[in-house]
């Protein structure tokens, strides 16, 4: 029973092995076995996952649980590391990054997010937290000898060692209050009158948020976002901003869910004020952004901000939004990301925003996923980002925040703004450069998925809607 | 009624073309207008087809269709239509055939990505005349934003972006407001009576029921911004002279034919049957905003030189008539306003189509670049008189026949804004003939002129059955308000002081679930 619990997890850990020692050992290494060796590991884990849907296990007091939450998230991890290695094939191999390490670190990255999913035990918690930060930092400098990245990679070391320490500090808040560290036995021991320190409680849950607040890029831990994103390897930009964001929230939704019924505690005062502040700042400064990697580090930030909307309440509508949001934004976040992957040559980028000028009549097919995407962003219908957005408002609504959904949706115009620069100028304004465009077919191949989809969870949302809503924690 | 979805087919026949249009080669131009207009055509034929199969004794919804879409908050694609948004569909279905046709020669670059932005925009305009369901409205309402920013920002003037930026972010601003009362309506809704739905019926006999007043004020407001920006109502039209100027003349069709028409379609089919006593309290500042509208958009229309926002101006203006009749909540008033939305949408349009003939021969469209064009081109000089004379409301054209209506109905309950609205009337006649004059007979300064080619017999053929129209609906309008009367009738019944009884209100107040069968019983018809 053990290792059917822990099978996902292990499946994406061996393969991160496995690529590393194909490529130290095998005589003729072939670059994209290591890809699909890795992609093999991910689907597998998938699967596996898919399997154990609908069949909760607790392992160790929780220190590893299975539920359909963690099932959710868990596939949610490994689908869009599976996008990141097919979107980010060619560009490694004309920046000569090509390596075992590059997929072993993803791998081991991915493993890290899918333990912050699945366990009540805040140091279990902690350790997905760790696993996934160091790949990151030593991805956001993988492509070596360029001082932004260096510099993005040790400002971003160093402010998630920072915050990981206030995460720590919180956990023992939180043992000092309770005398355990399992959420779940926190809230029980509350619920049956157990001795526990509220104050105690009030500054372990107000730590907690911050060290995850920094994961998730909320107003005001998110500084470090824009350098980062801007600094690192685009693939692995796209990395940080699908999957390490997510993560962060799987952790917050894991923690507060259980946490805030259980101590009759409501901080929903500060999601309120950390919204609103997220997604505003979040939007104004994009529109200010000339280089898209940049405008899109503050979208991410802004999207942040919506999702932080419902998770003023937590009910089990706010958590199937929120996954739902997360959802469509790493879908057209992927796609996005993709694009800006294809506008290069060999290890040269075009990633400032007048360089989409014209690409809707030198390359039709790709603008048109281009304008799809930054429409899902803006949350026009009838792309996926509408239906996400809709669902987000109208459980925000339903949890009586009527004036934060006014704020959400005021942001949301200001969003269409400079979302929709980026269909101007691919569309309504001449090509001034001659800007070249590397497509490659696992790329166009993921963008046609990505595309698709955006286009489809926005007409039939319905299927995947009373999934993440009937089966959630049970 | 019949087996076949045969409103679906309408809607959606457009959205396969604008899929066909995208798989052939862009430079086979000809062939791509071909299967364009003939989707097109064939959608309005189709149209036609409802107005026979129309039953015109009802005034609820015919040709309904329901499936459900999103089950877990309880969206449905649930569509039909009445009398008013009967003939709003065969007007959208009409102007885009022609506006296709039109386009012919006026769009020589990118044509497909053209024709495949107008039939999108086309089924997204049909699905919102057609949508039952408020969440399906809201998304084809916002979903025609996305061709007609294209259409306007590739296809318009010189400032077309500043133009179509803002076209969008004005409305987007507005459609928000919206939204959030839709939203704030659903979960009451669902509050009161544990019942998740976007039905527009049966939020709206929640609505008008069980609200207190002053959350209906709010949500008012919210659908009445979102609608009025629309429209234009002034003060919200500042989007609209940038719009119409930049676009190209087919997207002027659209936004000056159709698009205008969905806010006063949004205010008769959502702001007003949900807000009944809201709405009737309404009609002095919507009156008054109105005739400032009319006579200020009047006043601008006259020392405009470009004639394109001469008739951007008067579109402006006459569409202040439309809100005029529609709040004055007597039959004759509502059914001119529904009319007069027919009216002005072929009017506005035919207008917009001649400026555009002129400017397709010259590149120009001041006033006084042209001259004596009665000589050179007595075709084209007739079809504008007649146009001209149908838009100040000549008795036996159409025009009349709805500023009529309106304005008897609007007398009923105000004198004064009536003989306010009328000097409208005057003054419209006063720079449109003014224009005519100068177009037709001054001699020009410029001999070129004076050479311009007749019309060709193209744009003979997309400017006659415009011509047509506007004789029948001034001669003969009785097949037109026979039908449209029965859904207003209704609509006034609905909207009556004390329609919705609520026996069960105090169950209501008190947030208590009731069972669903108590609550339908106080839905009419139920």
């Amino acid at each position: 029973m053990f290792s059917y619990l822990f099978m996902p997890i292990i499946i994406v850990v061996f393969t991160g092995l496995l690529v590393l020692l194909y490529d130290v050992l095998a005589v003729n290494v072939r670059k994209e076995h290591l890809l699909f060796i890795s992609l093999a590991g991910l689907i597998i884990s998938t699967l596996y996952s898919a399997i154990l849907w609908g069949l909760p296990f607790s392992f160790m007091k929780g220190m590893l649980v299975s539920d359909n939450f963690s099932i959710i998230f868990s596939v949610f991890f490994l689908l869009s590391s599976a996008f990141i290695l097919l979107i980010s094939y060619t560009y490694l191999n004309d920046n000569n990054l090509n390596v075992g390490e590059y997929y072993a670190l993803v791998l081991f990255a991915t493993a890290g997010m899918m333990f912050m999913a699945s366990t009540f035990n805040l140091i279990v918690l902690y350790l997905g937290l760790e696993l996934l930060t160091l790949p990151l930092a030593i991805l956001i400098c993988f492509k070596k000898g360029r001082d932004f990245s260096h510099e993005a990679s040790l400002k971003f070391f160093i402010l998630s060692v920072f915050s990981s320490a206030f995460f720590l500090f919180g956990i023992a808040f939180m043992f000092g209050a309770a005398g355990t560290i399992n959420i779940a036995q926190v809230a029980g021991d509350f619920s049956t009158h157990a001795v526990i320190s509220l104050p105690y409680l009030l500054i372990s849950a107000g730590l907690l948020i911050l060290g995850l607040g920094f994961k998730i890029s909320s107003v005001p831990f998110h500084i470090w976002t824009p350098d980062v994103y801007h600094g690192a390897p685009t693939p692995v930009t796209a990395f940080l901003s699908a999957g390490a964001k997510v993560a962060g929230f799987a952790a917050l939704i894991r923690i507060f869910f259980y946490l805030f019924p259980g101590i009759h505690l409501s901080l929903t005062e500060v999601f309120i004020v950390l919204s609103v502040i997220t997604m505003t700042l979040g939007n104004i400064v994009a529109i200010a952004q000339r280089n898209i990697k940049r405008m899109l580090a503050y979208s991410s930030i802004a999207h942040s901000g919506y999702v932080l909307m419902v998770l003023t309440v937590f009910t089990p509508a706010s958590i199937s939004s929120a996954i739902f949001y997360l959802m469509v934004y790493v879908i057209a976040n992927l796609g996005a990301f993709g694009i800006v992957l294809a506008l290069r040559q060999k290890d040269r980028e075009y990633i400032d925003i007048m360089h989409f000028s014209g690409l809707a009549w030198k390359r039709p097919l790709l603008a048109g996923f281009m304008a799809i995407f930054m429409l899902s962003l803006a949350g026009v219908p009838p792309t996926a980002g509408f239906m996400g957005k809709f669902y987000l408002f109208s459980v925000t609504v339903k949890n009586g925040f009527t004036g934060l959904v006014i704020a959400g949706l005021i942001n949301s115009v200001l969003a269409a703004y400079y979302y929709l620069r980026i269909v101007y100028l691919m569309y309504m304004k001449e090509e001034k450069e001659n800007v070249p465009v590397t497509l490659f077919p696992s790329l166009g191949v993921s963008l046609f998925i990505l595309g698709i989809a955006a286009i489809y969870f926005g007409i039939f949302p319905s299927p995947i809607i009373s999934l993440f809503k009937t089966t959630l924690f049970h | 009624m019949t087996d076949i979805p045969i409103l679906s087919i309408i809607v959606f026949l457009p959205l396969l073309g604008a899929v066909c249009v995208s798989f052939i080669p862009g430079q086979n131009k000809p062939f791509i207008k071909l299967v364009a207009f003939l989707f097109s055509f064939i959608t309005f034929l189709l149209s036609v087809s409802l107005f026979f199969l129309f039953n015109p004794s009802v005034g609820t919804f015919q040709f309904m269709e329901f499936v459900p879409w999103i089950s877990s908050i309880g969206a449905n694609y649930s569509i039909g239509i009445d009398g008013i948004s009967l003939f709003l569909l065969m007007l959208t279905t009409f102007l885009t055939s022609i506006a296709i046709l039109y386009s012919f020669r006026s769009i020589g670059s990118k044509v497909k990505e053209f024709m495949i932005f107008m039939l999108f925009l086309n089924t997204t305009m049909l699905g919102v005349f057609v949508s039952l369901d408020m969440l399906l409205f809201y998304l084809f309402w916002e979903a025609m934003l996305i061709p007609m920013y294209f259409l306007i920002g590739i296809w318009g003037g010189e400032r077309r972006v500043y133009a179509t930026m803002k076209f969008f972010l004005y409305t987007m601003f507005g459609s928000v407001l919206m939204l959030a009362a839709i939203l704030y309506i659903y979960f009451m809704h669902q509050k009161a009576t544990g019942i998740s739905t976007f039905d527009l019926q049966s939020l709206l006999a929640y609505s008008t029921a069980y609200l207190p007043f002053k959350t209906r004020l709010f949500l008012f407001l919210g659908f009445a911004i979102a609608f009025a920006i629309k429209v234009p109502l002034f003060p919200f039209h500042t989007w609209l002279p940038d719009a119409y100027t930049e676009a190209p003349i087919p997207g002027n069709l659209l936004l000056a034919g159709i698009l205008v028409k969905m806010g006063v379609y949004g205010f008769l089919r959502f702001a007003i049957p949900f807000f009944p006593e809201v709405s009737r309290d309404f009609f002095y500042p919507i009156g008054i905003l109105a005739v400032i509208g009319i006579i200020y958009g009047a006043l601008i229309a006259y020392v405009q030189k470009d004639m394109k926002k001469l008739i951007a101006y008067s579109s402006f203006s006459q569409v202040g008539f439309i809100m005029l009749g529609i709040f004055s909540f007597t039959d004759t008033g509502m059914t001119g306003g529904v009319l007069q939305m027919i009216n002005h949408g072929l009017s506005i349009s035919a207008l917009f189509l001649l400026v555009g003939m002129l400017y397709d021969r010259t590149g120009k469209r001041g006033i006084n670049d042209f001259g004596g064009l009665s000589g050179s081109m007595p075709v084209f000089s007739a079809f504008l008189l007649i146009t001209i004379l149908s838009s100040i409301g000549l008795p036996g054209l159409n025009g009349f026949v709805g500023e009529f209506l309106i304005l008897l109905g609007v007398f009923k309950v105000n004198i004064a804004l009536t003989a306010i609205a009328s000097t409208g009337i005057i003054l419209s006649a006063i720079y449109m003939l003014w224009m005519f004059q100068k177009v037709s007979y001054v001699t020009p300064a410029d001999r070129e002129v004076k050479k311009l080619p007749d019309l060709s017999l193209r744009e003979i053929l997309i400017l006659v059955p415009i011509i047509l129209m506007m004789f029948w609906l001034g001669l003969y309008p009785k097949p037109f308000l026979s039908r449209i009367e029965p859904s207003v009738k209704n609509l006034i019944t609905v909207t009556a002081p004390g329609h919705f009884v609520a026996p069960v209100a105090s169950q209501f107040l008190s947030d208590k679930k009731i069972p669903e069968k108590t609550f339908l019983k106080s839905l009419p018809g139920k």
